[in-house]
């Protein structure tokens, strides 16, 4: 009666590791994706990794060989190989209208590791393919409805509506998950808004700044509210993922990025650069599912997640969700020690006040003024941050920026109360307390 | 295939196809009131006889009805036929004089209308079950059925009430090649009593069986468009979501996309709210494509495209 025992839902990298996992532990799996083929990356992925320091209740030792690297995560018990070397990063630029940088400068160990998403999906499709395991690609998930001891999926491929029937599901679908939609987990989840994103991975960039991302805003640079990243990419010493983030209408993304690349005081930068590729992605922040399951169907990875748990996460979780299906299946409660590990890993779970943390960096410019940040960069220029050894992760960013900055000789106690307000907000509370009310709409 | 002879025509047919459908396939007229290609066989009228010869033997039979097998000899336009139909018809002419199709049909085999000593109630319907079959087999209601024997025989609603299972598609008035079904949709518009007024509409109402329908409002244009009761119903057969039906056709612009613009990030098939864009093969890429019979003109893609690849007009 039951098609698969279990079928993933989108092959990202929680799904894909998820079905190489479970094939490889000998389950009858399916893993559907809406996309053409599952070995490349699509959407925007700024493709930093955070290892070597905690992130997410996970540690990642990198350790190199050669040419490739291989991810021990301590945690969870497992260790991927990352089929190229990957680049530290040592410096954090933050630039505003008046261009001069505020950088931030970790001289020992870097701040984060890079890495090529695509190559990254590659791998684990890779990995999935040497058990043999089935896809579906160009397949959308309609509905997913519950049923004795299982769970029934409808899908449509090439236009035509079939249905498939599965003991377990693992909705690894991302971030605007439509399975947790529509079987209404997101009814009291709390958004703090939509932000979509558009990313031109570059070479041929000539950047001046020492290699390291940018974080850029103000009028004068990008034409209008918003900002721009640019990480940098492994494709070489002059290549740069170029992405943005501003507001709906989503086409103010592609203003953006025209105008900075071709209008803004760095536009000489772009004069010989090449774009290799175009990718886009529409971001949602909302508060987490803290109990990411109900009966037979498992939500994983980013689809029950506050804004991102990037690759390495949704590795991490497509392990997890693969090891709780599996012990399911025989009976025990799988689900259950999934949502454990759950809410005890994911930094927001265990302190929702990390939601707010994780805005903070952006709101510099809205909050002070870029003029004030062009004041604050000024004064910083002269006293710039570099320290021996720090482990920030992109929680804390925002407080460690805050911190240097108030510690500056000269800025003025109005913008320093400004300042810490900002660092000490709990815009965590906020977002739960929308939640809240979402609830109390529904009831 | 089975090979059978039409008016001195040899046709190959598909197996399992009536004589009825053969013929018409082929370019060769045979006059019917009850058969409707959507619907099953019926055989009520029995304007569609033909003459059928097979193994030294011939018969007269409905065409509609009647399965093709190996060797059928079939003559459509005989004498004998043309008598049979010219009774059928002078038949139909007594009950029911007044329907065009009827006096079309008359006037052709040269049928004069017979005087009658006694008054002919509901002289408009032929009684050929189009809209009982319609409602049973097509919208799968069953809110109507024949009542009555001989004379009058009729189409009603159960016990001529007012019947709860009519979801009011119109699908009967539709169908009905009289027009007997009385079926009028008002606008919002106030009806005056003495003293006071009573707002009404928009509303539809089936006479013949005495219902009455809220209609649903277009949230674009503000316009009434179609009963919510069968929206409803062909909703939930057709698993589409809650808000398909909020706009009206008219209202309902399918955008578009600009394969050249398009990224292929997916942000807009996330996004839509019913699952009505999916990923097509471009090149080795992949490019958005919206299902234009799923979607429901809500534009949310419109508005989460990144590059603008997604638009309203050609």
């Amino acid at each position: 009666m039951f098609d698969y025992d279990v079928i993933v839902v989108g092959c990202g990298p929680a799904g894909l590791m998820a079905v190489g996992e479970l094939k490889k532990r000998g389950v009858n799996v399916l893993g559907i994706d809406m996309k053409i083929r599952l070995d490349k990356n699509f959407r925007t992925a700024s493709g930093f990794f955070m290892d070597d320091q905690e992130f997410n209740g996970e540690y990642i030792r990198p350790e190199p060989m050669g040419d490739k690297t291989r991810l021990h995560y301590e945690k969870c018990g497992f260790t991927i190989d990352y089929p190229a070397p990957m680049e530290g990063i040592h410096h954090s630029h933050m630039v505003s209208n008046s261009v001069i940088p505020y950088t931030i400068t970790i001289k020992k160990n870097p701040i984060y590791h890079i890495f090529n998403p695509t190559t990254w999906l590659a791998n684990l499709y890779k990995m999935a393919m040497q058990y043999n395991a089935t896809f579906m690609t160009k397949t959308l998930v309609t509905k997913v409805k519950e049923i004795p001891s299982g769970v029934e999926v409808t899908i449509r491929q090439d236009g035509k509506m079939s249905k498939l029937v599965c003991r377990k599901l693992l909705a690894c679908d991302g971030l605007q998950s439509r399975i947790a939609r529509e079987l209404g987990f997101n009814r009291t989840r709390g958004s703090m808004g939509i932000g979509p994103s558009i990313e031109y991975e570059m070479v041929g960039i000539e950047c001046p700044f020492p290699r390291g991302d940018l974080y850029i805003f103000g009028e004068k640079m990008i034409g209008q509210r918003g900002q721009i990243f640019m990480v940098p990419s492994p494709r070489g010493q002059d290549a740069y993922r170029v992405e943005t983030a501003a507001m709906l209408p989503a086409i103010r993304n592609y203003e953006i990025i025209e105008f900075f690349t071709k209008k803004s005081p760095f536009a000489h930068w772009f004069k010989n650069a090449k774009v290799v590729e175009k990718s886009g992605a529409v971001v949602e922040l909302i508060t987490p599912i803290r109990v990411p399951y109900r009966g037979n169907i498992l939500i994983v990875s980013d689809a029950a997640a506050f804004a991102e748990v990037l690759y390495q996460g949704a590795t991490a979780c497509g392990y997890m969700a693969a090891k709780a299906a599996e012990k399911e299946l025989q009976g025990q409660k799988g689900f259950d020690d999934y949502t454990q590990w759950w809410i005890k890993s994911m930094e927001w779970n265990v302190n929702p006040k990390r939601m707010g943390d994780y805005t903070k960096r952006f709101l510099f410019g809205r909050l002070l003024g870029t003029d004030t940040m062009d004041m604050l960069f000024e004064l910083a220029s002269k006293h710039p941050l570099v320290a021996e050894e720090a482990k920030a992760g992109v929680y804390d960013f925002g407080a460690v920026v805050v911190n240097h900055l108030v510690s500056l000789p000269g800025v003025p106690p109005e913008i320093i109360e400004k300042l810490i307000f900002l660092r000490d907000a709990d815009m965590g509370l906020m977002a739960a307390q929308l939640a809240k009310e979402a609830q109390k709409q529904k009831k | 295939m089975p090979t059978i002879t039409i008016n001195g025509k040899k046709i190959e047919a598909p197996e399992n196809a009536t004589i009825l459908e053969t013929a018409r396939e082929n370019g060769i007229f045979i006059p019917t009131l009850c058969h409707n290609d959507g619907l099953a066989p019926y055989g009520g009228c029995r304007l569609c006889v033909v003459e059928i010869a097979q193994g030294g033997k011939t018969t007269v039979e409905t065409s509609c009805t009647y399965p093709i097998e190996e060797g059928l000899v079939v003559k459509t336009d005989t004498e004998r036929i043309k008598r049979a139909r010219r009774v059928i018809i002078g038949l139909l002419m007594d009950r029911s004089p007044k329907p065009i199709v009827i006096q079309d049909l008359a006037s052709e085999y040269g049928i004069m209308e017979r005087p009658t000593r006694f008054s002919i109630e509901n002289e408009h319907c032929i009684r050929c079950g189009l809209c009982v079959r319609a409602c049973r087999e097509i919208v799968q209601a069953r809110a109507i059925s024949f009542a009555g024997m001989g004379f009058e025989r009729k189409v009603t609603t159960p016990f001529n009430e007012s019947s709860s299972d009519c979801i009011g598609c119109g699908t009967c008035e539709f169908i009905c090649p009289t027009r007997v079904i009385d079926m009028r949709d008002l606008p919002e518009t106030q009806e005056c009593t003495p003293g006071d007024h009573e707002v009404i509409g928009p509303v539809r109402s089936l006479d013949n069986w005495n219902t009455e329908f809220k209609v649903k409002v277009c949230k674009e244009c503000g316009n009434p468009f179609y009963p919510a009761q069968p929206l409803e119903k062909f909703r939930q057969a057709q698993n589409l979501q809650p808000e398909f039906f909020d706009t009206c056709p008219s209202c309902r612009v399918t955008p578009h996309v600009d394969e050249e613009l398009c990224v292929g990030c997916m942000g807009c098939a996330v996004n839509c709210p019913i699952g009505a864009i999916q990923m097509k093969e471009k090149d080795e890429e992949q490019r958005a494509n919206i299902y234009r019979e799923h979607c429901t003109g809500c534009h949310y893609c419109v508005d989460k495209c990144v590059v603008g690849a997604i638009k309203l007009e050609e």
